[in-house]
């Protein structure tokens, strides 16, 4: 709407309505431009949105495979030895929002199972990481002294389970 | 007093009209260009997701199978025993062993099932005489049971809040007895020996496919599991066993679009976590 001043200023003033069409048009337009420029944006941020789903999976397994590692490198508690079958033991490790619990459980026989659960975060994505592996506890006498160590089964031991 | 002035003069709607014009063109210019770039990010999306799809079936079910499990077929099919379970011996009487339930009632069950035990499966148990060895044997039938299986808390693979409120055990009977190397607390393993190969569909599209087999090596008809991707002679499914026999690479490619469009590939090196203790 547009208000038009009348010539004489003691002439009542007279307001005109014009019918136009180029406000609604432009405001049309816009919301096309304003439309494709979303789709296009979403378009090109969805591959990346993946990449890093699939980059916090892989450092959630990573964390669980690397505790695996870690418990294979150092020595194994020798209470484990006398551990009754069924008898489980937990440590959680934490790294700012990222956690790894492991779970030593005694079979008997020298037999432990390990489960390694792993989370791991980027922002608001989340990732889970689960395995279960089967060892056997050996002495180990290298460098004079005897270690008590945990050794993977022979041919098969670990599984990734959902 | 209002006054309604319909209409504009001539030069107002000339301007107006050309405006309109040259907005109207370019925003179909741009809705053009922008409907072409959609259409290409999405088929490169969904060649992308074809081949991400395959990668997870591919990884999730070798990269945990036995080196001496795997078999290539050609280059374009790899043989294995596919997990099904793994679990702990809780009774072990002649020809049957009783499997723990899956509950999660203790700190983290005892048997974790990825599918349904059958008859024609492969049992693979852990023999602890000497250096340790895994038995196997044939399943000639599988049942879950809430009684009389002899699973009792006083194995310590049972919980007694499992125990009263009757959770499933699962009973197999095989076609041998595993030995006396095979006692209570032993890891167990359910195999089931599966394909994945480079199949062909009735819709003339090639995809990864994948079928079961059962221990006499009779396998069932092939399910598409990702697809479409490049055929045999467009090398769209390669296998190749690692030099070092340590895993094995596996090269995926999704048909080109068009006469001479682009397409995706990917590379993907497995390494086989299970090897020998003789590989470590």
């Amino acid at each position: 709407m547009i208000a038009e001043a009348s010539a004489d200023p003691a002439a009542p003033r007279e307001r005109v309505r014009r019918g136009g069409f180029a406000l609604p048009l432009t405001m049309f337009l816009l919301m096309v431009v304003g439309l494709l420029v979303g789709l296009l944006l979403d378009a090109s941020v969805q591959e990346l949105r993946v990449a890093r789903g699939g980059l916090v999976a892989v450092q959630a397994q990573a964390a669980a495979e690397s505790a695996i590692a870690g418990l294979m490198a150092s020595p194994a508690d020798s209470g484990l030895l006398s551990a009754s079958r069924g008898q489980a033991r937990q440590s959680l490790m934490t790294s700012a929002r990222d956690t790894v619990r492991v779970t030593l459980q005694a079979l008997g026989g020298g037999m432990v199972r390990v489960v390694a659960e792993a989370r791991a975060w980027s922002g608001a994505i989340r990732a889970d990481s689960r395995s279960i592996s089967f060892f056997r506890l050996r002495a180990d006498s290298g460098r004079g002294a005897i270690v008590l160590r945990i050794r993977p089964l022979p041919s098969w031991w670990w599984a990734q389970i959902p | 007093m209002t006054r309604n002035r319909r209409g504009a003069s001539l030069a107002e709607f000339v301007v107006a009209f050309t405006l309109a014009v040259l907005l109207v063109a370019a925003a179909a210019a741009a809705l053009t260009g922008a409907e072409r770039y959609m259409r290409r990010a999405a088929a490169a999306s969904e060649a992308r997701r074809v081949l991400r799809e395959a990668e997870t079936a591919l990884l999730s079910e070798l990269r945990q199978a036995s080196v001496d499990s795997l078999r290539l077929r050609g280059d374009t099919a790899v043989e294995y025993l596919g997990l099904i379970a793994t679990s702990v011996a809780c009774v072990i009487s002649g020809r049957a062993i009783v499997l723990p339930p899956a509950s999660a009632a203790m700190t983290v069950p005892y048997s974790v099932w990825l599918g349904v035990p059958e008859a024609g499966d492969i049992l693979a148990a852990f023999d602890t005489t000497g250096a340790g060895s895994w038995r196997t044997a044939a399943v000639q039938a599988a049942s879950s049971r809430k009684d009389d299986t002899g699973c009792t808390p006083a194995s310590g693979l049972v919980s007694s809040r499992d125990s009263s409120s009757r959770s499933m055990t699962m009973r197999l009977e095989l076609d041998r007895v595993l030995g006396g190397g095979v006692v209570v607390g032993a890891p167990v393993r359910v195999l089931r020996r599966a394909q994945f190969a480079l199949t062909r569909g009735s819709d003339r599209k090639w995809s990864l496919s994948y079928r079961r087999c059962d221990a006499t090596g009779a396998c069932e008809a092939s399910q598409p599991v990702a697809g479409p991707l490049a055929g045999v002679a467009d090398s769209g499914l390669v296998f190749a066993r690692d030099a070092s026999a340590r895993g094995i690479n596996i090269a995926l490619r999704t048909p080109r679009r068009g006469p001479a469009g682009p397409r995706e590939s990917l590379t993907l090196f497995i390494a086989l976590r299970n090897r020998t203790a003789n590989d470590r």
